[in-house]
């Protein structure tokens, strides 16, 4: 109990879904009038009660199909959304490290370095902790000699080396990683696994979202299985991705994509 | 709602009544009845204490402004004294939400060292004002990155580079000067001075104004994927336009100075408060407006619309004096009003700016900004669902 640092109690996440809905004063003032303007609003719930706790140092995999709220989950821990019903409790003083998406506020026109240091600040670091990291994001992305050019002159696999290099150096008590293991050539996808088990050697906390088995069951111990927004399992690994095939071989059930 | 009622209606009656000898029950049912508006308002929205507060005070200002010709037609009031009792009702509202507070964190310390609670909700981290301003100051270097972008992107790969913030707002200048000294003949001395100084300031609070109103609803990415004061989105937007306007007068107003001789005297020193005040101001409208607009898609063309309002309401090509009595109350009450006169006073009269311009100036800023944040911060949770 006491090295709980992540703690879901009952979250429930309710979405709405709106038909023929462009959110603009002239649509509300015209649905006053005319049916045909009015906004058909649906919920969904994205995620229906779901307790969890993730202790410190522990690696969690989160797997489900497509539309069970995996994401979802992973952007409430973050506190990204606020949960509709429940409590989404973090453990005071951790930093959390979100990889949902790679290269968040990256520019174009901005060179490899001054990007490095936007999206690094974005993840709240300051500038004297992105000086120290610097050298070795370059290194780790392997873009020395190009690091002062626009990345819109870069190819798409050394935007993605940039982005994973600046993501494997923040310093976070729990990392929330969300599909990264598609990024790169294979060897640079090798580094990338080496750098989650120094993560895990490290004694930091992992929570994995994944569709591919085998890479959550190289690096969980324990999975969460996921199915239309219930948590279904929660135990070893082994016969989590069990539960998760069994449920895929079902017919489909699928969600709309969160939002 | 009562005690609303009652600082409202002692507030008004402090301050209007003496001067004009109003009679005292129409000022209180006038301001019992505004702010019963404002709390019908209210109702309908999330409940936020500053906003409604504001609300209260702008709708009773306008009200009072114009129901008094009406009421008491020789007791024209002047923009000191709709300003000063503004000023009155709103800082009463205020300094009490602030003793509230105060006492509500007090409350919240004592009950944490009573039972230490070791977790936090990641989400309601940043819902409260004062955690708010927190936040942003931890986050202060993504500020600094962003305004450095805004920059770099503005200035790369163009041929004149940082010349064209000096070369706009000069081709405009000329164009107005011309038609104003050789077409409509406005007769001001040294128009080209007196037009600039208006000019320049307006562009910075139109220029941030109409960017910020897209600095939520044009950041869904960010939103979605990462967890941060998602006030550092309007606020670097109307940074970089600062630094922008304080750049491009550093260069033009020594020279202006030097042609026209402006007497260089202690009324300088009050430049930067105003600019401070009107900087507060202009984060304050980005802040709601690009709230405004990742709920309402359509908030950017009223935006268009009110700015272009805006220009000709507020004395920028024309002065003060020239303005008809009938339609002193729409310049005065225009918010740029204030800031604008006092650059004028200064830079273009030489003279220190009067009272009601400080009172004025103060209070919008503050006004603008605790409403604009507030509004900003009831929305925050909700903008990665919104955009």
């Amino acid at each position: 109990m006491s090295d709980t640092v992540v703690r879901a109690e009952h979250v429930s996440k309710r979405f709405f879904i709106h038909r023929n809905h462009s959110p603009t004063i002239k649509e509300r003032v015209l649905g006053l009038f005319y049916e045909r303007h009015r906004t058909v609003s649906s919920a969904f719930w994205a995620l229906q009660d779901v307790s969890l706790e993730v202790r410190r140092g522990e690696s969690l995999g989160l797997v489900g199909r497509n539309g069970s709220g995996k994401s979802t989950l992973l952007r409430l821990i973050a506190g990204i959304h606020r949960p509709t019903a429940g409590r989404m409790l973090v453990r005071a003083g951790t930093r959390i490290g979100t990889m949902i998406e790679l290269g968040v506020g990256f520019h174009a026109e901005l060179s490899g370095r001054d990007n490095i240091y936007l999206n690094a600040s974005v993840y709240g670091l300051t500038r004297a902790a992105v000086d120290r990291i610097y050298d070795s994001v370059v290194d780790y992305a392997e873009l020395a000699t190009f690091i002062h050019e626009p990345i819109k002159n870069y190819s798409s696999g050394m935007v993605v080396r940039l982005a994973f290099a600046v993501a494997a150096h923040l310093d976070a008590d729990v990392l929330l990683l969300d599909e990264i293991f598609a990024v790169g050539d294979i060897a640079f996808q090798a580094k990338c696994r080496a750098t989650i088990q120094r993560f895990m050697n490290e004694g930091r906390t992992i929570v994995f979202v994944s569709h591919s088995a085998p890479a959550v069951a190289e690096i969980c111990a324990r999975v969460c299985v996921l199915n239309a927004g219930r948590l279904v399992f929660d135990g070893p690994a082994a016969e989590g991705l069990g539960v998760h095939e069994a449920l895929g071989s079902q017919s489909p059930a699928l969600g709309p994509p969160a939002p | 709602m009562l005690l609303d009622a009652a600082c409202g209606a002692v507030a008004y009656a402090l301050i209007v009544g003496p001067p004009f000898a109003l009679p005292g029950p129409f000022v209180i049912a006038l301001s019992g009845l505004m702010i019963a508006l404002a709390r019908l308002y209210h109702a309908r929205w999330q409940p936020t204490w500053p906003l409604r507060l504001t609300v209260a005070v702008v709708v009773a200002t306008a009200g009072t402004a114009l129901a008094l010709p009406v009421v008491a037609p020789d007791a024209l009031p002047t923009a000191g004294i709709i300003a000063a009792h503004g000023a009155a009702l709103f800082l009463l509202g205020l300094s009490w939400r602030i003793a509230d507070g105060v006492r509500y964190r007090r409350a919240g310390r004592r009950a944490r060292a009573a039972q230490p609670e070791p977790y936090t909700e990641k989400a309601d981290e940043l819902s409260s004002m004062s955690s708010g301003v927190l936040h942003v100051w931890r986050y202060r270097h993504l500020l600094r990155n962003l305004v450095g972008k805004h920059l770099m992107l503005k200035y790369r790969g163009s041929m004149l580079g940082f010349a064209w913030t000096l070369v706009v707002p000069l081709m405009m200048g000329a164009v107005y000067v011309l038609a104003f000294t050789y077409v409509l003949r406005v007769g001001t001395p040294r128009f080209a001075l007196y037009l600039l100084v208006g000019l320049l300031a307006w562009n910075y609070f139109a220029g941030a104004i109409s960017a910020s109103v897209d600095a939520v609803s044009g950041s869904g990415a960010m939103l979605k994927s990462v967890a941060f004061p998602r006030v550092v989105l309007p606020l670097s937007v109307v940074l970089f336009h600062l630094v922008q306007y304080v750049l491009t007068t550093a260069v033009l107003l020594p020279m202006l100075m030097f042609v026209y001789e402006v007497p260089l005297g202690w009324q300088f020193l009050a430049l930067p408060a105003f600019l401070a005040a009107q900087t507060l101001f202009t984060v304050g409208m980005a802040l709601g407006l690009s709230t405004a607009t990742a709920i309402f898609h359509d908030v950017r063309h009223l935006v268009d619309v009110a700015l272009g309002i805006g220009f000709w309401t507020t004395p920028i090509v024309y002065e003060m004096a020239m303005v008809p009595d009938q339609a002193s109350f729409a310049v005065l009450l225009s918010p740029l009003t204030a800031y604008i006169r006092a650059y004028q006073d200064i830079l273009y009269y030489g003279v220190m700016p009067d009272l009601a311009l400080w009172i004025t100036a103060g209070t919008y800023a503050i006004a603008a900004f605790v409403s604009g944040l507030s509004v900003f911060l009831a929305y925050e949770t909700q903008f990665s669902e919104l955009v």
